[in-house]
């Protein structure tokens, strides 16, 4: 009798001590609500605004556009997206450092004056084939935001001329073929890891 | 006939004549307009408006002439498209320029009417005559979308594009002009100008971003896009004129 009730007993202490954590974890805060941003018509604004959109055989970019009219925000949007495809397709930059002397005062008052000034260019530049628009989000003050893609498969096509001009630039030889291919290999996998 | 170049050039002009849709308007609605909703037809039904001529001899050919023309430019319509952006980083953008232009080819004209079996004439003050024909050489099949409106009469496409499967989807708009068929043409040609914008067979593009830094410091970018594509069963397949913008929009199709 004794035993049945201390086992009794450590059970209602150990069913009391479940309970208070039970009711400790219920007690803790909230997370923070995720703050939702709406646009034109209630639509709620998309992750891929914000976010990188990632894949092993597409390449996505966003653009955002607002002009006068819907029309004219669409094409600005796409064309900024497709600026941003190239850019991550093919870019060089270019620094010049001018040097300007400037002479001036007259007589005994003369004074030099040097400035340097540099300039630096980047240019994206590209053939693209295939961009198609995937989504599209309207904000709230009329803006638009397009999603656009590219499939890998079509930036690599466009490397191929130049991979065959360098093929044939070699003598026709079982090596020669067989570091074209690697090249192509090399450039696929690159294109696969850059998206990541 | 006397042969017509093989590629015609339609500088910033399509057709409203391309118009196989409805016009959805308290001005449209019973009138020889209502008469641009083919919806009720099969695929191969097509409609042409003139705009107003001094005889109806003269706007019945042309109408003719339209709904021909409509039939060419779904076989196959090659679009260019050319943009220059410049910005900088003190003033914003500076520059938004562009040139469109669309290729049909009107070889065929002559076998194309032909092949056509006039079903309705009527007459319209704006729109001249609006002939409905049917063209024989082709088989009675569905249309590829069927529009439905919204709660406030205009039709959902407005707010988002259509989804159907094997077809393309763009939207074009422009305020009215003097003549309807003018009107309906810039519109029909800004929606088949969005498909090429959203999807894009070729491009090339230069961005140069250049970056000057001494004494006066600034930024500047400037773009230069160009696109092209050939669009096969290019369709208007449903029109809008908005009363309070007087604004008309057009939902244009292609096969994918």
């Amino acid at each position: 009798m004794k035993k049945l009730l201390i086992v009794l007993v450590a059970l209602v202490m150990v069913l009391g001590l479940t309970g208070c954590a039970s009711a400790k974890k219920d007690a803790a805060p909230p997370a923070p609500a995720k703050k939702v941003i709406l646009g034109a018509d209630g639509v709620p604004q998309p992750d891929w605004v914000y976010k990188t959109v990632a894949s092993q055989d597409m390449h996505y970019e966003s653009g955002y556009g607002k002009m006068s009219n819907k029309q004219i925000s669409i094409k600005r949007a796409t064309v900024e997206a497709k600026n941003k495809i190239a850019a991550w397709i093919n870019t060089s930059v270019k620094e010049v450092i001018i040097t300007y002397v400037n002479d001036a005062g007259s007589k005994d008052n003369r004074q030099a004056m040097d400035a340097m000034e540099t300039i630096s260019q980047q240019v994206a530049e590209a053939t693209l084939s295939g961009v198609t628009t995937e989504e599209m989000w309207i904000d709230a003050d009329g803006g638009v935001w397009v999603l656009c893609s590219i499939p890998l498969a079509n930036i690599e096509q466009s490397f191929e001329p130049a991979a065959e001009a360098v093929a044939e630039a070699f003598v026709e030889s079982d090596a020669a073929a067989a570091a074209n291919a690697k090249m192509k290999d090399a450039f696929a996998n690159l294109l696969k890891n850059a998206d990541r | 006939m006397k042969r017509v170049p093989l590629i015609c050039i339609l500088l910033l002009s399509l057709v409203g004549c391309a118009a196989t849709g409805r016009i959805s308007s308290e001005k449209g609605e019973g009138s020889a307009l209502s008469l641009l909703d083919l919806s009720g037809h099969p695929a191969n039904v097509y409609v042409g408006i003139s705009g107003p001529y001094s005889t109806k001899e003269r706007m019945v050919e042309e109408a003719i002439l339209a709904c021909a023309k409509s039939i060419l430019l779904e076989r196959a319509l090659a679009l260019e498209s050319t943009s220059v952006m410049q910005s900088s980083a003190t003033e914003g953008l500076l520059v938004f320029a562009q040139k469109e232009k669309a290729y049909y080819d009107d070889e065929s004209l002559k076998e194309v009417i032909d092949a056509l079996e006039l079903l309705s004439v009527a007459f319209d003050d704006e729109a001249g005559s609006v002939v409905v024909a049917r063209y024989l050489a082709h088989p009675p099949t569905r249309r590829s979308y069927v529009a439905s409106s919204g709660p406030e009469g205009r039709p959902l496409w407005l707010g988002s594009l259509p989804d159907a499967d094997g077809y393309r989807f763009g939207i074009g708009s422009s305020k009215a002009h003097y003549f309807l068929n003018d009107t309906l043409e810039a519109s029909d040609f800004a929606a088949v100008q969005n498909i090429l914008d959203l999807y894009t067979e070729h491009a090339y593009s230069k961005g140069i971003n250049t970056l000057r830094e001494g004494d006066l410091s600034s930024m500047k970018d400037t773009l230069f896009q160009t696109q092209r594509g050939l669009f096969r069963g290019f369709t208007i397949v449903d029109r809008y004129y908005d009363t309070e913008s007087d604004t008309y929009w057009s939902l244009a199709s292609i096969t994918e």
